[in-house]
């Protein structure tokens, strides 16, 4: 008994550490904040956990836990749960984590497998082709979703950039 | 790729890096805390509930002890009825779950009684040394200097050792006590435990008191959530009296079966059978 549990701790153990610092950036790209990116990332951990006996089975546990992230991240922006609304000022211009907000909101407002494709390929930097395979659907597929999808985000922040310039009119 | 999808793509991996290479100082180890914190939140409160009640029958059933005859029934053990004692006075039997051995038999001496036969098996839930179950269970009626037997914990089985079925009966003959409890699940609030004791191959003329117990799993003190018992009167089939659980957890339940002169029992025991438990969820 004692010694299963051991041997499980060990594999997750080993499992965190290879996927904490990935899991924290995919969800800092669907948060802007860190400190959110931290919470979402350390509940996927811990549903892992909880269910490690049947995840750590999985040929993928990574791929597993980085889609209850996305469900985490989805949902809580649903909820309103971590979304700033940007500053109002004349003085004001967007710093480097306003920046962040924006492009996660954008990222965020996409169809999830855009949305997928690009936190995977854009920011995790995973080849198309393992894109692919992760999100079982053809190579073009995935090329297509991700030239919609930066296209999407693209105009979403010329989008806010012009709010905001014409706010500091 | 155009000018602007290619901002996009090269925004998404620099805000990719800075967090990746952010430092987060989270360990495994306190994540798994986490959890287990998290786990632990409700039973915590419902420990102080089952903490509470056993007080409550522990003081019940040493102030019964105490009490002579006339005899009153503690009220908390319900529907014990043995059959009657025509010619000696009798008294309740104490409940001693909870005590210690030696306390428990000074909490019988004082009540008229004598222990019988201790044996000493492990249990999931009571801390070695404590008494983990009697028979007759409390509130039974017996005659003055009856034996007490008693079972006491010898702390948690050993590591490594499966809880199955198997190995209790490849140890032992087969036992004549069959046990059934249903459902196997179900929802806090609207299920109600149903449970009975099957005795076969025993003698016609062969009677006694049977026992159940369910005990809560998740209880860190392990007090049984329910107690009752029966009688019987040769083999069959006798239900418990049903027990609507009050909360969620792992609930096992347990059986001992034993004549009227204690010198014959039998026992299911608790955490061996999957088929003797209920999930209830919250």
């Amino acid at each position: 008994m004692r010694h299963q549990f051991d041997e499980a701790a060990l594999s997750f153990d080993a499992f965190f550490g290879q996927s904490k610092q990935q899991l924290v950036a995919m969800a800092y790209l669907l948060t802007g904040e860190m400190q959110s990116a931290q919470d979402l990332a350390q509940e996927a951990l811990l549903r892992a956990w909880s269910r490690w006996a049947r995840v750590g089975s999985y040929e993928d546990p990574l791929g597993w836990t980085r889609r209850v992230l996305y469900n985490l991240a989805v949902s809580d922006a649903r909820r309103e749960k971590y979304r700033r609304r940007p500053v109002d000022g004349p003085a004001h211009s967007p710093g480097p984590d306003e920046a962040h907000l924006v492009l996660a909101a954008a990222l965020r407002a996409l169809p999830e497998e855009q949305m997928r494709a690009l936190v995977l390929h854009d920011g995790a930097g995973m080849s198309v082709r393992d894109v692919a395979a992760e999100m079982r659907v053809p190579e073009g597929t995935v090329k297509s979703w991700l030239s919609r999808g930066r296209t999407a985000a693209a105009t979403s922040l010329r989008a806010s950039s012009a709010k905001e310039s014409h706010v500091e009119q | 790729m155009s000018n602007s999808e290619l901002q996009v793509k090269e925004q998404i991996r620099e805000m990719y890096v800075t967090a990746e290479q952010a430092p987060w100082p989270l360990t495994a180890e306190e994540l798994r805390s986490l959890g287990r914190r998290r786990r632990r939140v409700l039973p915590d409160a419902k420990a102080l509930v089952l903490i509470a009640a056993a007080i409550v029958v522990i003081v019940v059933g040493f102030l019964a002890s105490r009490s002579p005859a006339p005899h009153r029934p503690t009220g908390v053990l319900s529907t014990t009825t043995t059959r009657p004692h025509s010619s000696l006075q009798s008294v309740t039997v104490p409940d001693l779950v909870g005590l210690s051995q030696a306390t428990g038999a000074a909490v019988l001496a004082q009540g008229g009684l004598t222990v019988g036969a201790a044996t000493v098996e492990p249990s999931l839930v009571m801390p070695a040394g404590t008494i983990v179950a009697t028979v007759p269970a409390a509130g039974a009626h017996v005659a003055t200097a009856s034996a007490v037997n008693v079972w006491v914990s010898s702390g948690p089985p050993a590591a490594g050792a499966p809880a199955t079925t198997t190995t209790t009966t490849t140890s032992i003959p087969p036992s004549p006590l069959r046990a059934a409890m249903t459902p196997r699940s179900g929802p806090l609030g609207s299920t109600t435990i149903e449970a009975s004791a099957t005795l076969t191959g025993i003698a016609p003329t062969l009677s006694g008191t049977i026992q159940f117990w369910i005990h809560l799993g998740t209880s860190p003190l392990g007090q049984p959530a329910y107690a009752t018992s029966a009688t019987f009167d040769g083999p069959g089939t006798y239900p418990m009296p049903s027990f609507v659980p009050t909360i969620a957890g792992t609930y096992y339940l347990q059986v001992v079966a034993a004549d009227t002169t204690g010198s014959v029992t039998y026992q299911v025991a608790p955490y061996v059978d999957p088929a003797l438990t209920t999930v209830i969820s919250g």
